[in-house]
């Protein structure tokens, strides 16, 4: 059974239609990240999915549960962790677990133990009397994580939970989210990182309103087209005036400290070297290479959708 | 149900305890405003510094300078030695009521055949001053002349004196009048900003995002964000009550219990109000800048400032759906002429739509928002 499934799921705010026709569904235990630009209408999805924003079409169920009809079984089910900051920041670490609790109907010695687990479990046992707003950002969303935990939800909706977090901090948080992986539950998370969305099982890709592809990350790589070189130079801008005149040149890319480029042929390497030291490029290195979701993506979205 | 509302009551309170100066504001400053308003308003017009000329030096301008000087109104601190000096003074403002007694005024005044004239230049940029000056001024010299003539073989012609008898408030003391309105006032006040900036801040947080995915039901969660204030209200309503009857001596002579839940339905009024405020608002700044809007209206209709019937067609009506100006005539009807239920129960009716109207609005403007 899944644990998640959207058919033509739609919501318009006035004459915008921030969703459309959104088909989704999710196997119970896996983890699919949302990913896409700035309103692309991931938040808007997972809202409904919360049952927080009501669709203006299409429906929706969780763990089973109608998010029109049965809007308050539907948030049991779940854990969602909004976008922003949302706990009490003048409440201690302690009393804001304590209050989710018991607003989830969590009580007695089943809360004591669930909130010691959680504690340890974000890693927040010795800061649990200081107020939430005087955390650092990286502790908020694991605080964050931890009251969308505290009823043990099997699904989780997580929002971008590390916009905005130190690279260690996001580490840790994937760690969690791998713990919880484990343990059986599904996740349903957005990210502007490709590094997790690579962590994912299975990924989607919004754009504009619609879900235009997914598929498990391997999958999604190959879909960028023909094949792909790195070019090392210290000329990079050089190099990149010069790429359009090879043979079968598709399209390039400036990447840090190389050149992209990707090609109908799968030419030798060393035939590409020398047509760039022909125009007297200084270059380091040319290697093939394989294309990263990045790369798929910026494909896809660069192609108009039937 | 109850226990849900009662989770949220408790974190709301948790919020309010932690935050001091919050504390402080709802216990501290009700009080210390209804003392501080009560004593400043309460003394009236009291020693306006008045300046005279006196160009007749009479036996009878001196009396009247005297007399002036006497009243409890006003002190003669100068005596400038012509109308420029005069004038002067009260361009500067050391004076604020000045009084010229022209030459001639005693002969006038005892020839019997135009009435003996005196000027009085009062500061019109103060209009309650300026009408205060003249009738004060008026009454002592009335009063002095009334006594000469006595002395005159003129025959005696009576006049007439009017003799108040102030029902409830013998003394006609001010603060009879103005104490249970203020503390009506400041009840109002403090519920409203309580209950209008509650949902507006978690709206801001982001924390009401939060708070809609919990099992929470949208009706356990505006009861359990207006509890709180509705408690704060109606601690400060006792509160103030037992400074009222305590502190000023404000006879309570209606039932206290009556009076208490009277309140209890006004406070319920005022915070739906103010919930309103705060499910049409995004910003608390904004629904502070609303509930300061609404009060100086709510006060200029109160019938603080000005007796309802004397309003104009408009603002009587819209009097008539004013919760504080319902309230502000019960604590007067209950605390001063004793009424009970029977006597108050139109505003009392008044109130309770008013309750119902405004949460039933904040209610809908709730559920449809999301």
């Amino acid at each position: 059974m899944s644990t998640l499934s959207a058919h033509h799921l739609s919501r318009r705010f006035g004459p915008v239609a921030a969703v459309t026709d959104l088909d989704l569904t999710l196997a119970g235990g896996e983890t699919f990240g949302l990913i896409g630009p700035d309103g692309a209408g991931k938040t808007t999805t997972l809202r409904m999915l919360a049952a927080v924003l009501r669709p203006t079409r299409g429906r929706a169920e969780v763990a089973g549960c109608d998010i029109v009809r049965q809007p308050e079984r539907v948030r049991r089910q779940i854990g969602y962790m909004p976008q922003q900051f949302s706990l009490y920041g003048d409440l201690s670490v302690l009393e804001n677990l304590q209050f989710f609790a018991d607003i989830f109907g969590v009580r007695g010695t089943a809360a004591r133990q669930r909130i010691d687990r959680l504690l340890q479990f974000a890693r927040l046992q010795s800061f649990i009397h200081r107020p939430a707003g005087q955390l650092s950002g990286g502790m908020k969303k694991k605080l964050a994580l931890a009251c969308a935990l505290i009823h043990q939800p099997p699904l989780l909706l997580l929002d971008e939970p590390t916009n905005g977090v130190d690279p260690i901090s996001r580490r840790e948080f994937w760690e969690i989210l791998g713990e919880l992986r484990l343990a059986g539950v599904t996740i349903l998370i957005t990210t502007p990182y490709m590094d997790e969305a690579e962590r994912c099982d299975r990924v989607g890709l919004m754009h504009q309103g619609r879900l235009i592809r997914q598929d498990a990350p391997a999958a999604l790589r190959q879909l960028a087209p023909g094949h792909m070189f790195a070019l090392y130079t210290p000329d990079l801008l050089a190099a990149a005036a010069l790429a359009p005149g090879l043979p079968g040149h598709l399209s390039h890319q400036i990447y840090g400290d190389r050149l992209h480029l990707f090609l109908a042929d799968p030419l030798p390497p060393q035939v590409i070297a020398a047509y760039f030291s022909g125009h007297g490029l200084r270059l380091r290195q040319v290697l093939p290479d394989t294309p990263r979701l990045e790369e798929a993506f910026i494909y896809l979205m660069s192609t108009p959708q039937p | 149900m109850l226990v849900q509302i009662l989770n949220l009551t408790w974190k709301e309170l948790l919020q309010l305890a932690r935050d001091r100066f919050l504390v402080l504001f709802l216990i501290l400053a009700p009080t210390l405003q209804l003392v501080l308003l009560a004593n400043n308003t309460a003394r009236g017009i009291v020693d306006l510094p008045a300046a005279v000329l006196d160009l007749d030096q009479s036996a009878l301008s001196r009396d009247l300078v005297l007399a002036l000087d006497n009243s409890e109104e006003m002190q003669v601190r100068f005596f400038p030695p012509d109308r420029g000096h005069l004038l002067a003074l009260l361009d500067a403002g050391d004076a604020q009521v000045g009084i010229v007694i022209p030459p001639g005024f005693s002969r006038a005044f005892f020839a019997g055949n135009d009435p003996a004239q005196i000027q009085a230049l009062v500061d019109g940029s103060n209009v309650i001053v300026g009408a205060n000056a003249r009738q004060v001024i008026e009454s002592v010299a009335n009063q002095l002349l009334f006594r000469r003539l006595r002395h005159t073989p003129l025959p005696d012609m009576g006049g007439v004196e009017v003799r108040t008898s102030a029902l409830f408030n013998p003394a006609f003391d001010f603060q009879w009048f103005g104490i249970p309105s203020m503390v009506a006032f400041i009840t109002y006040q403090v519920a409203l900003v309580v209950a209008a900036t509650g949902f507006v801040r978690e709206k801001e947080l982001g924390t009401l995002e939060q708070l809609l995915i919990t099992p929470l039901r949208r009706l356990e969660l505006i009861i359990g964000k207006a509890l709180p204030a509705i408690l704060v209200g109606l601690f400060n309503f006792l509160l103030l009550l037992a400074v009222q009857r305590l502190g000023f001596g404000v006879p309570l002579r209606g039932d206290l219990g009556l009076l208490i839940a009277v309140a209890a339905l006004f406070v319920v009024a005022i915070v739906g109000q103010g919930t309103l405020i705060s499910v049409f608002t995004q910003t608390q700044q904004q629904a502070v800048l609303l509930v300061f809007l609404v009060a100086i209206l709510e006060v200029t209709i109160s019938g603080y400032l000005l007796p309802v019937e004397s309003m104009p067609l408009v603002m009587r009506g819209l009097a008539q759906v004013s919760a504080l100006q319902h309230f502000m005539a019960i604590m007067r009807a209950v605390a001063l002429r004793g009424a009970d239920l029977a006597m108050i129960q139109g505003h009392v009716l008044a109130i309770f739509i008013f309750a119902l109207a405004a949460g039933g609005i904040a209610w809908r403007g709730f559920t449809r928002a999301l």
